[in-house]
């Protein structure tokens, strides 16, 4: 029985999410362990030149490149992974948990039947058996499963969960030609990409994220000029989101997104649990706040006990001449 | 026997604590901190119906039995206890009495807006020179007419300054004490009823308490609330249980929200590398207020049963105020302790219950007069 | 409209969760919630029921007996009718297995629209939806932040796609699932509460929905736990002392630079 592996890739605003490159770089250490194949899975529309990005990091790479693939739709996706599925009997599928993969993916496990293990952080084979790792409970407890009594799997990761590793495999790409019907009970009237985020919050690097400390609306200002030079993004707890300081899709937290960058730096954020679980899985976190006592202390690697409007203009400062010096 | 609650029973506990866990606790530190009625949560709380809780269903009440009062005294005064006085004052002793004795016209004026919100209520018995001494009063009411005509000043009146009416306790007839005594509902805009002083007090700030002056003021014959002349304090009688049994309920709401603060920062607060939690000094802490928390519950729960089954309860009842007060002000002194000197700044809360502990010493009968009540019971007359 | 809304009690967020001995097994603390993102799909169904005539609210879970009270805080909200699909001894951690269930009820009991929450905030999975939407092979809309009825058997919705929202039209029957920002659920009223209280709520045997028996037996899961652990704490908060917070900032950046290597 085979045991190739099919990475699902994403893309956005013309280029190769991050997230993807993540997935193949683990995919195809899986794939040395099972001595199997690795193949990078692109659905989409013109999609020639992105083709040959992925060509260095994957085994194969079968290309579906139809109009009617051009915006996701979970009518088309699904069943074009169905066919391809079927067709090329993938021992695991792996994908992102970004939106596209929270709506995908759980579809195409109940079409083709298969156990689905979603928001995963990390897996490892040994003996041939998969072991996932998955947080729940907001983070507070890993659970380690595993799949049985299946041919195939699915898995989403959380982005960021993996490091992206150089490679030169120079793959083979596989055009499949497929007659995609569109399901009519759906119709897209409007498509709003809402302007230009230029990172995505939970692909981001850097997350500069404000607290009810920041005061105001008009504070948040500073960091994002702050994000701007780290190239990451802000992010905002609930506190600020509900008294509409943010938008929603700024929320990190319980009830809005789970990140783990590299650096978290948090800024009047007092750390009650609601927000600590949607970010305690970072790699590094600085926090920032004027109360010695607050709980976001207990989370984080660095902490500086000072007035936010002290400390924020400093730090522009310190990180724009660095960024100058290189 | 059977101490566990029915599943309807959990479920409303549920809900409220659902309820002032959304609504009410996240506004506690500021309606301390302004000390004014927080007019906004008023109104958003009472238009989910809680007024009428202990009426019938047939005026729009909920019909609750004296189990879920208490788990509503309790709870809402977890979550503040400034805000908690003025929702218990419209839904027990404020309306009490019109419920009882009110005509029908009285009822429509004053018992249904009460219970949707739109009034607020209050009863006054406190002068500047009786408290728990009932005989003291000297507020009087003569009559004129036909009607009562009011004179006399009442101290401490929870909601007194912003109440839409009021029952008022005055002697009909001074020569006779205790068994001259009798209620009145006085209306605002009545000529002669204005409110004086509002105190500024160390603890359940929020509530408006003040002075309400009663200066010639007439009222018909249908706002003597009772059956019969003089028999006021046999009808304070047919409430009081209850309502020590709420004081225990408030004071064991107070109780539990610093407790829950204290146990959370004993959980996170580090101190020489580990959480103080670990500490087995910090740990008999817990020990020892989880102990006398749950005495201090079985009390009150039982009382309230024996209300609900309409046996005695005057002894439980007053002794089950006493013991959940005091074990308030010990559980609050504790988590202060628990805090350390955090506890001493106005930003974080277990000042604010320390402070909101003591108001619950003087409501539904000092620990003095409740002793000796409760002794002279058990002893008799020698 | 008949409208089908399925919910799930959790674990509240502050409770506490402790791994048992065997490490396989969890001690959850006993405070549990009708889920987060569930609340809105109630909310929303309730809103629907205003603004469509003849309309009808089921709630269902499949779940202990203890989600009896989730059911009865989505009556006190205002749903008409609640049904607790019981899944004692059959409790699994296979989605595409309480899918099916749900699925099976749905089918027995006749809807227009589903509704649920985008995911569950204890095993946070976030697959039920678009499953049960496959298995019933209707269309289903994840994370909704708004919901319009265009006619009887058309309804338009926005949701979050990435980068910002899209507005689609959908034929019913269809599944949606809720996010956060469609609505602000209710506080009940008291007299939902007390509706509530004495609601009857039926318990459904999942065998009686036409499932297979292979299905509701112990192997059936295709997801098996290995173990349990805690997350591996940090290493104590290093506090950045300094005359002026130009000299803390800087600090810091060697810090980030040199020790953390993440700038």
């Amino acid at each position: 029985m085979s045991k190739d592996i099919f990475v699902f890739i994403e893309f956005k605003d013309g280029s190769i999410r991050k997230t993807s490159f993540e997935l193949l770089s683990k995919g195809k250490e899986l794939a040395e362990k099972l001595s199997s194949g690795l193949y990078a899975v692109m659905l989409g529309f013109d999609t020639k030149g992105l083709t040959e990005e992925i060509k260095p990091f994957a085994d194969k790479i079968i290309s579906v490149d139809e109009e009617a693939l051009k915006e996701y739709r979970w009518d088309t996706y699904t069943d074009t992974m169905e066919y391809l599925i079927k067709k090329y009997s993938p021992y695991l599928v792996l994908g992102a948990s970004t939106i596209t993969g929270k709506d995908l993916f759980p579809r195409l496990a109940a079409r083709l039947d298969a156990p689905i293990v979603s928001d995963a952080v990390g897996i490892e084979v040994s003996d041939g058996e998969i072991k996932i790792k998955k947080p729940i409970y907001g983070g507070k407890i890993i659970s380690w499963v595993t799949t049985q009594n299946a041919p195939i799997s699915i898995i989403t990761f959380r982005p960021n969960s993996f490091s992206i590793e150089k490679r030169q495999i120079n793959g083979e790409i596989i055009e499949e030609r497929i007659e995609i019907n569109m399901d009519s009970r759906v119709n897209a009237v409007k498509i709003d990409k809402g302007g230009s985020k230029k990172v995505d919050l939970q692909e981001a690097d850097f997350i500069v994220c404000g607290g009810r400390g920041m005061k105001g609306p008009e504070n948040f200002k500073v960091l994002e000029e702050i994000a701007e030079i780290l190239g990451g993004r802000v992010g905002a707890s609930r506190a600020v989101v509900d008294s509409k300081w943010r938008d929603y899709e700024d929320q990190i937290g319980k009830s809005g997104k789970t990140v783990s960058p590299k650096l978290y730096i948090g800024c009047g954020v007092s750390g009650a649990l609601h927000h600590t679980m949607g970010m305690d899985t970072s790699k590094v976190i600085v926090a920032v706040n004027k109360d010695p006592n607050a709980l976001i202390f207990q989370y984080a690697d660095y902490g500086i006990v000072d007035d936010l409007f002290n400390i924020l203009p400093a730090l522009k400062e310190g990180l724009k001449s660095l960024k100058q010096e290189a | 026997m059977d101490f566990t609650l029915t599943e309807q029973q959990e479920f409303f506990k549920k809900v409220i604590v659902d309820t002032v866990d959304k609504m009410v606790a996240p506004k506690a530190q500021e309606i301390d901190e302004k000390d004014e009625f927080p007019w906004e949560l008023w109104k958003e709380f009472t238009s989910l119906g809680y007024l009428g809780l202990r009426y019938p269903e047939e005026i729009g009440g909920m019909n609750a039995d004296k189990i879920m009062c208490m788990t509503f005294y309790e709870e809402i005064a977890r979550g503040s206890v400034g805000f908690a006085q003025s929702v218990i004052m419209n839904i027990l002793m404020g309306t009490y009495f019109i419920y009882r004795f009110g005509s029908d016209s009285i009822k429509e004026r004053c018992l249904y807006p009460a219970m949707r919100g739109e009034k607020i209520a209050t009863m006054c018995f406190t002068e500047d020179q009786s408290g728990s001494d009932l005989g003291a009063t000297r507020t009087t009411a003569v009559k004129d007419g036909n009607g009562w005509r009011i004179n006399g000043t009442k101290m401490w009146i929870t909601n007194g300054p912003i109440c839409d009416f009021c029952t008022v306790l005055a002697t009909t007839d001074p020569s006779k004490g205790l068994k001259g005594l009798d209620f009145f509902l006085v209306e605002k805009g009545t000529p002669g009823f204005s409110s004086g002083q509002i105190l500024n007090k160390l603890g359940c700030r929020g509530t408006v308490t003040g002075e309400l002056v009663f200066d010639n003021v007439w009222v018909p014959e249908e706002n003597l609330l009772g059956e019969e002349l003089g028999k006021g304090v046999n009808y304070v009688g047919d409430i009081l249980d209850e309502v020590r049994l709420m004081t225990g309920a408030m004071a064991l709401g107070i109780a539990k929200g610093a407790y829950n603060e204290g146990l959370e920062f004993a959980r996170k607060r580090v101190a020489f590398g580990q959480p103080i939690g670990n500490y087995q000094l910090i740990r008999e802490k817990f020990a020892d207020m989880d102990t006398l928390m749950n005495a201090a519950r079985l009390m009150i729960y039982y009382g309230a049963w024996m209300l609900e089954n309409g046996m005695d309860s005057r002894l439980i009842a007053a002794e089950a105020k006493m013991f959940a007060t005091e074990v308030c002000l010990k559980v609050v002194d504790e988590v202060t302790r628990i805090y350390g000197a955090n506890a001493f700044a106005y930003e974080y809360t277990p000042q604010r219950y320390f402070r909101d502990a003591r108001f619950l010493l003087y409501g539904g009968g000092t620990h003095e007069v409740l002793k000796d009540f409760i002794g002279r019971s058990i002893i008799g007359k020698l | 409209m008949n409208i089908l809304v399925f919910i799930k009690q959790v674990a509240d967020t502050e409770a506490r969760i402790l791994i048992k001995g065997d490490n396989r097994s969890l001690e959850i603390e006993n405070k549990y919630n009708l889920n987060f993102f569930d609340e809105f799909a109630v909310e929303e169904a309730i809103r629907l029921k205003g603004k469509v005539k003849d309309s009808k609210i089921s709630v269902c879970t499949y779940g202990g007996k203890k989600a009896v009270e989730a059911l009865r805080t989505a009556i006190a909200m205002g749903v008409d009718q609640a049904y607790l699909i019981d899944n004692t001894d059959l409790d699994t951690d296979d989605p595409l297995i309480t899918a099916k269930i749900l699925a099976g009820f749905a089918k027995k009991e006749g809807f227009d629209l589903i509704l649920c929450g985008r995911q569950a905030i204890d095993d946070e999975n976030g697959n039920i939806g678009a499953m049960v939407a496959e298995l019933l092979k209707i269309p289903h809309v994840t994370a909704i932040t708004k919901l319009e009825v265009a006619d009887d058997k058309k309804i338009i919705v926005e949701s979050d796609i990435e980068g910002g929202k899209e507005t689609k039209e959908v034929q019913l029957p269809a599944l949606l699932t809720t996010q956060k920002g469609i609505n602000e659920p209710r506080v009940p009223l008291i007299t939902g509460v007390m509706k509530a209280m004495k609601a009857n709520i039926p318990v459904v045997d999942p065998a009686s929905l036409g499932l297979s028996r292979e299905l509701l037996s112990r192997d059936a899961s295709k997801i098996k736990i290995l173990s349990y652990e805690t997350p591996k704490g940090r290493p104590a908060v290093k506090m950045i002392e300094g005359e002026t917070p130009e000299e803390k900032v800087k600090k810091l950046i060697k810090l980030l630079r040199e020790e953390a290597k993440v700038l």
